[in-house]
Protein backbone atom coordinates (compact mmCIF):
# COMPACT_ATOMS: atom_id res chain seq x y z
CA UNK A 1 0.00 0.00 0.00
CA UNK A 2 1.33 3.12 -0.97
CA UNK A 3 1.37 6.64 -2.74
CA UNK A 4 1.15 6.36 -6.15
CA UNK A 5 2.88 9.85 -6.92
CA UNK A 6 6.16 10.79 -6.38
CA UNK A 7 6.32 14.04 -7.94
CA UNK A 8 4.17 16.77 -7.01
CA UNK A 9 3.81 18.05 -10.43
CA UNK A 10 2.66 15.13 -12.08
CA UNK A 11 -0.01 14.92 -9.03
CA UNK A 12 -1.40 18.32 -10.19
CA UNK A 13 -1.48 17.57 -13.46
CA UNK A 14 -3.10 13.92 -13.18
CA UNK A 15 -5.67 15.91 -10.09
CA UNK A 16 -6.39 18.51 -12.26
CA UNK A 17 -7.74 16.16 -14.77
CA UNK A 18 -10.21 13.84 -12.21
CA UNK A 19 -11.15 16.83 -10.30
CA UNK A 20 -12.90 17.99 -13.39
CA UNK A 21 -14.73 15.20 -13.80
CA UNK A 22 -15.64 15.05 -9.58
CA UNK A 23 -17.41 17.60 -9.95
CA UNK A 24 -19.87 17.40 -12.63
CA UNK A 25 -20.85 13.28 -11.40
CA UNK A 26 -24.37 13.77 -10.05
CA UNK A 27 -23.92 14.22 -5.97
CA UNK A 28 -25.62 11.12 -5.13
CA UNK A 29 -23.91 9.22 -7.39
CA UNK A 30 -21.00 10.25 -5.96
CA UNK A 31 -21.51 9.93 -2.24
CA UNK A 32 -22.66 6.15 -2.91
CA UNK A 33 -19.55 5.64 -4.42
CA UNK A 34 -17.35 7.27 -1.88
CA UNK A 35 -18.57 4.48 1.04
CA UNK A 36 -16.91 2.02 -0.54
CA UNK A 37 -13.64 3.08 -0.11
CA UNK A 38 -12.76 1.83 3.43
CA UNK A 39 -9.14 3.34 4.42
CA UNK A 40 -8.48 5.26 7.55
CA UNK A 41 -9.57 9.27 7.00
CA UNK A 42 -8.73 11.88 9.36
CA UNK A 43 -10.92 15.61 8.70
CA UNK A 44 -8.70 18.23 8.63
CA UNK A 45 -11.25 20.57 7.46
CA UNK A 46 -14.48 19.50 8.00
CA UNK A 47 -17.12 20.31 4.83
CA UNK A 48 -18.10 24.17 5.30
CA UNK A 49 -19.80 26.55 3.61
CA UNK A 50 -18.27 29.85 2.48
CA UNK A 51 -18.96 32.31 -0.36
CA UNK A 52 -16.68 33.04 -3.44
CA UNK A 53 -16.48 35.98 -5.51
CA UNK A 54 -16.63 35.28 -9.21
CA UNK A 55 -14.87 37.43 -11.68
CA UNK A 56 -16.46 37.87 -15.02
CA UNK A 57 -15.18 39.38 -18.25
CA UNK A 58 -17.23 40.79 -21.24
CA UNK A 59 -16.27 38.65 -24.38
CA UNK A 60 -14.14 37.32 -22.50
CA UNK A 61 -11.64 39.40 -23.44
CA UNK A 62 -12.60 42.67 -21.66
CA UNK A 63 -11.78 44.20 -18.28
CA UNK A 64 -12.43 41.53 -15.46
CA UNK A 65 -15.13 42.80 -13.12
CA UNK A 66 -17.26 41.36 -9.57
CA UNK A 67 -19.83 39.23 -11.50
CA UNK A 68 -21.43 37.87 -8.20
CA UNK A 69 -21.23 35.85 -4.71
CA UNK A 70 -21.45 32.28 -5.14
CA UNK A 71 -21.57 29.66 -2.62
CA UNK A 72 -19.27 27.57 -1.94
CA UNK A 73 -18.34 24.04 0.26
CA UNK A 74 -14.92 22.81 1.16
CA UNK A 75 -13.86 19.95 2.63
CA UNK A 76 -9.98 18.79 3.47
CA UNK A 77 -8.99 14.77 4.39
CA UNK A 78 -5.90 13.13 5.55
CA UNK A 79 -5.43 9.57 4.88
CA UNK A 80 -2.90 7.05 7.14
CA UNK A 81 -0.21 7.87 4.38
CA UNK A 82 -0.36 11.61 4.53
CA UNK A 83 -2.17 12.59 1.88
CA UNK A 84 -4.59 15.01 1.53
CA UNK A 85 -7.91 15.10 -0.59
CA UNK A 86 -9.66 18.18 -1.32
CA UNK A 87 -13.19 18.57 -1.95
CA UNK A 88 -14.42 21.72 -3.72
CA UNK A 89 -18.29 22.37 -5.56
CA UNK A 90 -20.52 25.24 -5.90
CA UNK A 91 -23.15 24.75 -3.85
CA UNK A 92 -24.12 23.98 -0.01
CA UNK A 93 -24.01 19.83 -0.75
CA UNK A 94 -21.67 18.96 2.65
CA UNK A 95 -21.56 15.36 1.70
CA UNK A 96 -21.01 16.06 -1.71
CA UNK A 97 -17.78 17.99 -0.84
CA UNK A 98 -16.32 14.87 1.43
CA UNK A 99 -16.95 12.49 -1.51
CA UNK A 100 -15.14 14.35 -3.99
CA UNK A 101 -11.59 14.81 -1.02
CA UNK A 102 -12.50 10.97 -0.60
CA UNK A 103 -12.12 10.23 -4.19
CA UNK A 104 -9.03 12.23 -4.64
CA UNK A 105 -7.52 10.26 -1.71
CA UNK A 106 -8.71 6.83 -3.15
CA UNK A 107 -6.94 8.50 -6.90
CA UNK A 108 -3.49 8.88 -4.90
CA UNK A 109 -3.14 5.68 -3.08
CA UNK A 110 -2.04 2.57 -5.03
CA UNK A 111 -4.69 0.33 -2.79
CA UNK A 112 -7.85 2.02 -3.99
CA UNK A 113 -6.36 2.98 -7.62
CA UNK A 114 -8.00 0.42 -9.84
CA UNK A 115 -11.64 0.72 -8.34
CA UNK A 116 -11.86 4.54 -8.60
CA UNK A 117 -10.20 5.02 -11.69
CA UNK A 118 -12.90 2.37 -13.02
CA UNK A 119 -15.49 4.47 -11.74
CA UNK A 120 -13.92 7.81 -12.83
CA UNK A 121 -13.15 6.18 -16.52
CA UNK A 122 -16.99 5.73 -16.84
CA UNK A 123 -18.03 8.67 -15.31
CA UNK A 124 -15.66 10.97 -17.73
CA UNK A 125 -17.00 8.47 -20.87
CA UNK A 126 -20.55 9.49 -19.78
CA UNK A 127 -19.46 13.48 -19.39
CA UNK A 128 -18.48 13.86 -22.47
CA UNK A 129 -21.66 11.78 -23.86
CA UNK A 130 -23.36 14.55 -22.34
CA UNK A 131 -21.12 16.98 -24.04
CA UNK A 132 -20.91 16.20 -27.68
CA UNK A 133 -25.04 16.00 -27.60
CA UNK A 134 -25.48 19.46 -26.11
CA UNK A 135 -22.88 20.77 -28.78
CA UNK A 136 -24.96 18.61 -31.44
CA UNK A 137 -27.96 20.41 -30.28
CA UNK A 138 -26.84 23.56 -30.43
CA UNK A 139 -24.79 23.43 -33.81
CA UNK A 140 -28.52 22.27 -35.18
CA UNK A 141 -29.25 26.39 -34.54
CA UNK A 142 -25.87 28.37 -35.47
CA UNK A 143 -26.45 31.39 -37.21
CA UNK A 144 -23.01 32.68 -39.03
CA UNK A 145 -23.45 36.18 -39.24
CA UNK A 146 -21.43 38.21 -42.02
CA UNK A 147 -21.68 41.85 -43.12
CA UNK A 148 -21.66 42.50 -46.71
CA UNK A 149 -18.74 44.73 -47.88
CA UNK A 150 -20.42 48.30 -48.78
CA UNK A 151 -19.70 50.04 -51.84
CA UNK A 152 -17.87 53.04 -51.13
CA UNK A 153 -14.77 51.72 -49.61
CA UNK B 1 5.49 16.98 6.57
CA UNK B 2 2.00 16.72 5.20
CA UNK B 3 1.77 13.91 8.38
CA UNK B 4 1.67 16.65 10.70
CA UNK B 5 -0.95 18.72 9.65
CA UNK B 6 -3.41 18.77 12.90
CA UNK B 7 -7.32 19.02 12.73
CA UNK B 8 -8.97 22.32 12.58
CA UNK B 9 -10.99 23.08 15.91
CA UNK B 10 -14.31 21.86 16.01
CA UNK B 11 -16.51 24.54 15.12
CA UNK B 12 -13.86 26.53 13.82
CA UNK B 13 -15.50 29.97 12.92
CA UNK B 14 -17.17 30.07 16.53
CA UNK B 15 -13.44 29.69 18.35
CA UNK B 16 -12.04 32.04 15.95
CA UNK B 17 -15.06 34.39 16.57
CA UNK B 18 -14.01 34.18 20.19
CA UNK B 19 -10.71 34.29 20.09
CA UNK B 20 -10.93 37.58 17.61
CA UNK B 21 -13.44 39.07 20.63
CA UNK B 22 -10.23 38.25 23.04
CA UNK B 23 -8.09 40.08 21.28
CA UNK B 24 -9.92 43.43 21.05
CA UNK B 25 -10.30 43.20 24.76
CA UNK B 26 -6.89 42.70 24.89
CA UNK B 27 -6.22 45.64 23.28
CA UNK B 28 -8.61 48.16 24.58
CA UNK B 29 -7.53 46.56 28.17
CA UNK B 30 -4.15 47.11 27.78
CA UNK B 31 -2.05 44.70 30.45
CA UNK B 32 -5.14 42.83 31.57
CA UNK B 33 -4.08 39.14 31.61
CA UNK B 34 -7.12 37.57 28.49
CA UNK B 35 -8.08 33.68 28.61
CA UNK B 36 -8.29 32.51 25.36
CA UNK B 37 -10.31 29.65 24.10
CA UNK B 38 -8.69 26.13 24.17
CA UNK B 39 -8.07 24.39 21.21
CA UNK B 40 -5.67 21.40 20.15
CA UNK B 41 -2.41 22.81 18.88
CA UNK B 42 0.65 21.52 16.64
CA UNK B 43 3.63 20.25 18.18
CA UNK B 44 5.61 23.13 19.12
CA UNK B 45 2.81 25.85 19.47
CA UNK B 46 0.47 26.90 22.67
CA UNK B 47 -2.94 26.38 22.49
CA UNK B 48 -3.51 30.32 23.21
CA UNK B 49 -0.92 30.99 20.69
CA UNK B 50 -2.57 28.94 18.03
CA UNK B 51 -5.90 30.57 18.54
CA UNK B 52 -4.94 33.61 18.07
CA UNK B 53 -2.69 32.61 14.46
CA UNK B 54 -5.82 31.10 13.26
CA UNK B 55 -7.75 34.02 13.82
CA UNK B 56 -5.25 36.94 12.52
CA UNK B 57 -2.97 35.21 9.59
CA UNK B 58 -4.52 35.04 6.71
CA UNK B 59 -3.45 35.14 2.98
CA UNK B 60 -3.67 39.01 3.26
CA UNK B 61 -1.08 39.26 5.42
CA UNK B 62 2.85 38.15 6.75
CA UNK B 63 4.65 36.75 8.88
CA UNK B 64 7.89 36.60 10.52
CA UNK B 65 8.95 33.82 12.72
CA UNK B 66 12.38 32.80 13.08
CA UNK B 67 11.90 30.00 15.11
CA UNK B 68 9.33 28.00 13.29
CA UNK B 69 10.31 23.93 12.30
CA UNK B 70 9.43 22.38 9.16
CA UNK B 71 5.66 20.83 10.96
CA UNK B 72 4.81 24.43 12.12
CA UNK B 73 5.42 25.39 9.11
CA UNK B 74 3.03 23.29 7.14
CA UNK B 75 0.39 23.95 9.69
CA UNK B 76 0.60 27.43 9.68
CA UNK B 77 0.81 27.51 5.84
CA UNK B 78 -2.12 24.77 5.53
CA UNK B 79 -4.48 26.34 7.84
CA UNK B 80 -4.47 30.04 7.51
CA UNK B 81 -2.24 30.37 3.90
CA UNK B 82 -0.44 33.15 5.29
CA UNK B 83 2.51 34.79 3.61
CA UNK B 84 5.64 33.66 5.49
CA UNK B 85 8.26 37.14 5.29
CA UNK B 86 12.05 36.21 5.04
CA UNK B 87 12.58 39.43 6.68
CA UNK B 88 10.95 41.53 10.04
CA UNK B 89 11.09 44.76 7.50
CA UNK B 90 8.29 44.00 5.29
CA UNK B 91 6.38 41.36 7.70
CA UNK B 92 2.77 42.36 9.21
CA UNK B 93 2.97 39.99 11.84
CA UNK B 94 6.06 39.45 14.49
CA UNK B 95 6.01 36.04 16.44
CA UNK B 96 9.34 36.79 18.81
CA UNK B 97 10.60 34.98 21.76
CA UNK B 98 10.69 37.37 24.64
CA UNK B 99 13.96 35.76 25.54
CA UNK B 100 15.34 35.49 22.25
CA UNK B 101 19.16 36.82 21.88
CA UNK B 102 18.40 38.66 18.64
CA UNK B 103 15.53 40.18 19.49
CA UNK B 104 16.79 44.00 19.96
CA UNK B 105 18.17 43.70 16.23
CA UNK B 106 14.75 41.98 14.89
CA UNK B 107 12.58 44.92 16.85
CA UNK B 108 15.15 47.55 15.23
CA UNK B 109 13.81 46.69 11.67
CA UNK B 110 10.06 45.92 12.86
CA UNK B 111 7.65 48.28 10.51
CA UNK B 112 6.85 51.25 12.78
CA UNK B 113 4.05 52.48 9.56
CA UNK B 114 4.14 56.12 8.18
CA UNK B 115 2.89 59.47 9.20
CA UNK B 116 0.40 59.20 6.77
CA UNK B 117 -0.56 55.48 7.45
CA UNK B 118 0.20 54.90 11.16
CA UNK B 119 -1.92 52.04 10.88
CA UNK B 120 0.68 50.05 8.17
CA UNK B 121 2.77 49.14 11.55
CA UNK B 122 3.52 45.71 12.33
CA UNK B 123 2.35 44.09 15.05
CA UNK B 124 4.63 41.93 17.50
CA UNK B 125 3.43 38.60 19.47
CA UNK B 126 5.87 37.81 22.28
CA UNK B 127 6.39 34.57 23.10
CA UNK B 128 6.97 35.29 27.43
CA UNK B 129 8.91 32.88 29.07
CA UNK B 130 9.00 33.73 32.63
CA UNK B 131 10.23 37.31 33.49
CA UNK B 132 8.64 39.69 35.26
CA UNK B 133 8.98 43.83 35.71
CA UNK B 134 6.98 46.15 37.89
CA UNK B 135 5.48 49.02 35.78
CA UNK B 136 3.37 51.96 36.00
CA UNK B 137 1.00 51.87 32.79
CA UNK B 138 -1.19 54.87 31.96
CA UNK B 139 -3.16 55.93 28.64
CA UNK B 140 -6.08 54.63 26.41
CA UNK B 141 -7.65 52.14 28.56
CA UNK B 142 -6.60 53.07 32.25
CA UNK B 143 -8.92 55.44 34.07
CA UNK B 144 -5.54 55.97 36.38
CA UNK B 145 -2.10 55.46 36.15
CA UNK B 146 -1.60 51.73 37.35
CA UNK B 147 0.91 49.48 39.11
CA UNK B 148 1.56 46.27 37.43
CA UNK B 149 3.86 43.50 36.57
CA UNK B 150 4.99 42.85 33.07
CA UNK B 151 6.00 39.54 31.77
CA UNK B 152 8.96 40.90 29.98
CA UNK B 153 12.77 41.39 31.05
CA UNK B 154 13.33 45.26 31.95
CA UNK B 155 15.88 45.62 29.05
CA UNK B 156 12.59 44.61 27.04
CA UNK B 157 10.22 46.85 28.84
CA UNK B 158 12.67 49.99 28.05
CA UNK B 159 12.68 49.05 24.16
CA UNK B 160 8.58 49.36 24.61
CA UNK B 161 9.09 52.63 26.28
CA UNK B 162 10.97 54.10 23.41
CA UNK B 163 8.40 52.58 20.72
CA UNK B 164 5.94 54.44 22.83
CA UNK B 165 8.22 57.40 22.19
CA UNK B 166 7.36 57.65 18.82
CA UNK B 167 3.61 57.51 19.05
CA UNK B 168 1.62 57.47 16.96
CA UNK B 169 3.98 55.64 15.26
CA UNK B 170 5.53 52.25 16.73
CA UNK B 171 4.30 48.32 16.15
CA UNK B 172 1.89 47.24 18.81
CA UNK B 173 2.73 44.10 20.82
CA UNK B 174 0.64 41.05 22.26
CA UNK B 175 2.32 39.01 24.97
CA UNK B 176 1.37 34.96 25.25
CA UNK B 177 2.02 32.48 27.58
CA UNK B 178 -0.15 29.08 27.20
CA UNK B 179 -3.60 30.05 27.19
CA UNK B 180 -3.35 33.63 28.25
CA UNK B 181 -3.38 37.19 26.52
CA UNK B 182 -1.78 40.16 27.13
CA UNK B 183 -2.13 43.26 24.92
CA UNK B 184 0.36 46.40 24.93
CA UNK B 185 -0.92 48.71 22.00
CA UNK B 186 1.67 51.55 20.96
CA UNK B 187 -0.76 53.86 23.06
CA UNK B 188 0.53 52.47 26.43
CA UNK B 189 3.06 54.94 28.29
CA UNK B 190 5.16 52.89 30.74
CA UNK B 191 7.63 53.76 33.73
CA UNK B 192 10.10 50.80 34.74
CA UNK B 193 9.04 50.98 39.03
CA UNK B 194 12.02 51.21 40.94
CA UNK B 195 10.79 51.82 44.44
Amino acid sequence: MQSRFSDPDALKEARKQWLQVLVRVPASDLIEASAAFSFDIVVLKAPEVGLMMTNGRIHSTGQPFHLGEVSLTRCVLKDDLGHLGYGHILGRNKAQSRAIAIFDLALQRSDSTDRALELLTAWSAEIEEIDAMEAERVEDTRVDFFTMVRGEA
Amino acid sequence: MLADIIEAPARQTHVMQQTFRCTLTALSEPLRPISLPVIPAPEGIDPGLWALILTILDQDVSVYWPHMTDSMRSNVLFHTGVQIAETPEVADWLILGASDPDLESILDKVSLGTHERPDTAASVVFLTTGDSTDVLAEGPGFKHPQELKIELSEALVYRLIQNNQRYPLGFDSMLIREQTLTGLPRSTRLMVRTD
